[in-house]
């Protein structure tokens, strides 16, 4: 954060929301925090016939069974193998918990609600109704994605068709 | 009185939710066990132990809803109970439309029962009620219709009475009516000659809203007795005043008139319900006779003439005339001896609880035994130990040898420092193999507590599914009353038979088993079962017969659903299904009839010529399937067209854990349901028969299709990085490979796997918990090690593959036409 943060004075004059921000290839992105369950390292996951190549496969997530999501392929990016910054986030769409892979996790970052601004016509022309805005958090621009829009198993075929491409190659 | 339930009155609502369920669930019971009996009464209508049956049935349920304020049903069962009463003691006949209008009140509690525990506001059943005293009164019109026109008349403004009164429309207009009734009671009160007098029991309920019941009971006590001769009260009259709550006023009469006719008096504004029954009396028999005046063998033959009414129920009028010695008191028949076992009821998903934490402890049983084997190599006998003690024996043995044949000279004392310190260090590690020969022995303990850990896990786990088990008998009996309606909707005579309906199912799959079973019914009976003359035309007998049957299997149950009928006409589902657009008929040339018969699943197929109420709206039978595959079964059908349909639905015991093989595959840790596999064969490559691309082996004699996994499922070829080193493990250099005969009903086929891992109880997750349905997969199940292997469904993983190289061919045909 670059000035020192005051809660009260913060949340008290505009309103401010927790995001968790990661990275895919270059570009930073965030989850609301409170759509996210948990942050955890993979080290098994089952391949699943019959699906589409952005699905890894299932785990076992404490004792349930949740698929895993590869972000990088579901955005149209080739995969890279896992290493030490590889994590999953688990996030809850509706009543079912779905895992998704993604090349780092940065940081929890607030973001105020002014701060938030409306992509632009040709982002979400593309039916990307999964990215809920743009914004700004020290010189880097950090793509918001709403959880329910992106991860839901009935839209992930329209969200993979749909994906960025003029934003991740940058 | 509302036909709403009133949580308000009377107890606090916790408590009153509480009994309301377990009033529920038993009215439900009753009402289950009600039809059994009314269908057992349909083809012997004057079987007296189901009459009585189905009077406590009924009177019990009435007692129940009474005492939960459920108006509307206790009325409704009030008047069912009149009605058996009458039956019961032979005045009446049960006939066809009664027994209609029965089943239809059945219908109608039935339906209040789900309401309530949905918790819905009741509906009254006016037009059922209305009907129920309309017969009533019919009856006992024409029971009359030796007096006068006119008092057949009053007896009929008489028992108009009735549902004004317990509708409680506004009091003037039932004043009004009193006085008609007072009229009419004063006019019809000399004794006809076939009303014999009997003695009976009044117990009228008063509204617990009611102030100054005293005085209505005064009201009522008044108008009885211009109609009947009181011969005891309670409470006493002298008492009536100084009881603070007057709730219930019982009287004792003696009279000729009729149930109905006592009642229309007795029910004033602010009684809640009025209860007649007969009681006995040692000298009501000879007072009948006498009040009659004839024997009353020579009365029948007259009222034969005169009424129009079956010979039977003449025949029960003499038999009124000593009605209450074959009845019992209602009021106690209640109490008779049950046949229920004791039992407690628990809320069903307290039990999906248990049953998931069994799961649970099933897993974590599985996760000790894996460690403990991966210990054993480290404890072994043999092992670790027993290397280290033989090193530190032949250590300390050359030790001893060297210091004997040793002199002592200069050099020798710094050797034999040497040589001290080696003594100490063999010293230190018989001491720590002393702790490891310990760790050892508690390792052993740890074994056998793990032994005794899998015992007990497996006998809780047992026992949860056990609790969960209920016989199929219930839910087949249901259908004799749908086998009922259906033929006789359809007109076809139908022979029912049940088997097997002690085999015992999970709870859950029983109650979601009704819908798909009605539909498989009702499909047999509408297009399976031929009309009577096409039956007689094919030499079959006129009645069809339909079978359901529960066979235990392992660790399955088989459902069959068999009739005797037309069979699957191909040639109406080829058309159909060209018709559709489902297939090309290139497509179903190369198809054997059992194949063409299975499009009867496909979504949107029906080959009924007739849409009729009852089936062929064709959304049917993949909804079956559907359905079915839901609670982790299978369903397939087997016809032999001309002499019948048997489908077989297949089901896990329980939903939750199945016993597996488990398997490696190239593409990770898969099983099957040890039920579908018939054996495992080792294959050398060089038996493999490739015929046009497919490859098949041959077991005893037996051609059977090889499979390999990628023929099922298509597999996408990104690898992630954690595969890579499962497909290592997987990799087998040998010559020979392992194959799993694979077989379902009709089906077989051998799956080539990587290497065999054994048999396990797998606790079953659905993959659509969190995702979605996988075609060709039951679920999925952690293993020990925390990894998830895949369970396959055997039956769609079949359908896969023959779908797959069905389109591989047509695929490669394409290609090489253009060429060609």
């Amino acid at each position: 954060m670059n000035k020192p943060y005051n809660p009260v004075r913060d949340n008290l004059s505009r309103k401010i929301a927790q995001f968790v921000a990661f990275r895919i290839e270059n570009q930073s992105y965030a989850f609301r925090i409170e759509q996210i369950q948990e942050i955890v390292i993979l080290d098994q996951v089952t391949k699943t016939p019959q699906v589409p190549d952005y699905v890894e496969g299932v785990a076992n997530l404490r004792g349930s069974i949740i698929p895993i999501i590869n972000l990088r392929k579901l955005f149209g990016l080739e995969i890279k193998p896992v290493d030490e910054d590889t994590r999953t986030i688990v996030v809850n769409v509706g009543s079912r918990t779905i895992g998704c892979t993604v090349d780092t996790v940065s940081q929890v970052v607030r973001i105020a609600a002014d701060d938030i601004h409306p992509a632009p016509e040709t982002v979400t022309g593309h039916g990307a109704s999964y990215i809920a805005g743009f914004a700004r958090v020290k010189e880097q621009l950090i793509v918001l994605l709403e959880v329910d829009e992106l991860l839901d198993p009935q839209k992930l075929a329209h969200v993979s068709q749909s994906t960025l491409p003029d934003l991740t190659k940058t | 009185m509302s036909d709403d339930f009133d949580f308000s009155s009377g107890m606090p609502s916790d408590e009153m939710a509480q009994y309301l369920q377990m009033f529920v669930d038993e009215t439900s019971e009753q009402l289950d066990a009600l039809v059994d009996v009314l269908l057992v009464l349909e083809s012997n209508p004057s079987s007296p132990s189901e009459l009585n049956e189905s009077f406590r049935l009924i009177h019990s349920i009435k007692g129940a809803a009474a005492m939960m304020g459920l108006d509307s049903i206790t009325l409704l069962t009030h008047h069912l109970e009149n009605y058996f009463e009458r039956l019961r003691s032979g005045i009446q006949l049960l006939d066809r439309p009664m027994m209609q209008l029965i089943l239809k009140c059945v219908d109608f509690l039935r339906e209040a029962t789900v309401k309530l525990r949905d918790g819905e506001p009741l509906r009254s059943s006016p037009d059922l009620l209305d009907e129920l005293v309309n017969r009533e009164n019919s009856h006992e019109a024409s029971a009359a219709v030796e007096s006068s026109s006119g008092s057949r008349h009053s007896t009929k403004i008489a028992e108009r009475v009735e549902p004004i009164a317990v509708e409680e429309t506004a009091v003037e207009e039932t004043a009004v009516e009193e006085t008609a009734v007072q009229e009419t009671a004063v006019e019809a009160s000399q004794a006809t000659p076939s009303n014999p007098l009997v003695d009976k029991r009044l117990i009228v309920y008063f509204d617990r809203k009611l102030e100054l019941p005293e005085l209505k009971a005064e009201l009522i006590l008044a108008r009885v007795r211009e109609l009947a001769e009181i011969t005891r009260l309670s409470p006493a009259i002298q008492d009536i005043a100084s009881i603070v709550e007057l709730r219930t006023l019982q009287i004792w009469v003696r009279t000729v008139r009729s149930d109905s006719e006592l009642r229309a008096v007795s029910e004033v504004v602010g009684v809640e319900l009025v209860e007649i029954d007969a009681v006995e009396s040692e000298s009501s028999v000879l007072v009948a006779t006498d009040a009659v005046g004839l024997p009353p063998t020579v009365l029948a033959p007259g009222l034969r003439n005169e009424i129009s009414m079956p010979p039977v129920a003449a025949n029960a009028i003499t038999a009124a005339t000593e009605p209450v010695s074959s009845v019992d008191v209602p009021a106690h028949s209640s109490d008779g001896p049950s046949k229920m076992a004791e039992t407690v009821r628990v809320d069903i998903q307290r039990l999906d609880k248990l049953m998931n934490l069994a799961g649970e402890l099933v897993v974590n049983r599985a996760r000790f035994v894996q460690v403990a084997q991966q210990m054993s190599e480290t404890f072994k006998k043999s092992g670790l130990l027993g290397s280290l003690r033989d090193l530190c024996d032949q250590l300390q043995e050359n030790l001893l040898e060297d210091s004997k044949t040793t002199a002592i000279t200069q050099d020798q004392v710094v050797k034999a420092e040497k040589r001290l310190e080696l003594q100490m260090g063999i010293n230190t590690l018989q001491q720590q193999l002393q702790v490891l020969e310990h760790g050892r022995r508690s390792f052993l303990q740890l074994n056998e507590a793990i032994d005794q850990f899998s015992r007990v896990s497996d006998g809780l786990q047992r026992g949860v599914l056990d609790t969960r088990m209920v016989p199929v008998g219930p839910l087949f009996n249901r259908f004799k009353r749908t086998v009922r309606d259906i033929s006789g909707e359809l007109n076809k005579s139908v022979n029912f038979v049940i088997h097997g309906e002690k085999t015992e199912l999970d709870k859950r799959m029983i109650d979601a088993l009704g819908d798909p079973l009605v539909h498989l019914v009702r499909n047999a009976i509408d297009h399976g079962l031929e009309s009577e003359d096409v039956r007689k035309s094919r030499g079959k007998p006129e009645a069809g017969t339909l079978t359901l049957e529960a066979v235990h299997s392992g660790n399955n149950v088989l459902i069959y659903v068999r009739d005797d009928g037309g069979g699957i006409n191909v040639e109406k589902i080829k058309k159909r299904v060209l018709e559709r657009g489902i297939a090309t008929s290139s497509e179903l040339e190369n198809m054997s009839d059992h194949e063409i018969s299975q499009f009867i699943w496909s979504p949107g197929f029906s080959t009924a010529e007739v849409v009729s109420g009852i089936s062929g709206r064709g959304v049917g039978m993949d909804i079956v399937k559907t359905r079915i595959r839901e609670l982790s079964g299978t369903i397939e059908v087997h016809s032999v067209f001309g002499q019948g349909t048997t489908f077989v639905i297949r089901l896990p015991l329980t939903l939750a854990i199945i016993r597996s093989l488990l398997f490696q595959l190239n593409e990770g840790m898969f099983a099957a349901p040890i039920e579908n596999v018939r054996e495992i064969v080792s294959v050398r490559d060089r038996d493999i028969i490739s015929v046009h691309g497919r490859n098949s082996i041959e077991v005893r004699g037996e051609f059977i299709p090889l499979i390999d996994i990628e023929d099922v499922f298509d597999w996408h070829k990104t690898r992630y990085a954690y595969e890579v080193n499962q497909s290592d493990v997987a990799a087998n250099e040998s010559d020979n490979s392992s194959v799993i005969i694979l077989s379902t009903i009709n089906k077989k086929m051998g799956l080539s796997v990587s290497a065999l891992r054994g048999c396990e109880n797998l606790v079953v997750k659905s993959l659509d918990e969190n995702f979605t349905h996988i075609q060709g997969l039951a679920g999925a199940s952690i293993l020990g090690d925390g990894s998830v292997c895949l369970l396959l469904d055997i039956v769609s993983c079949v359908d896969l593959a023959q779908e797959r190289l069905r389109d591989r061919k047509r695929i490669t045909r394409k290609r090489v036409q253009p060429s060609s």
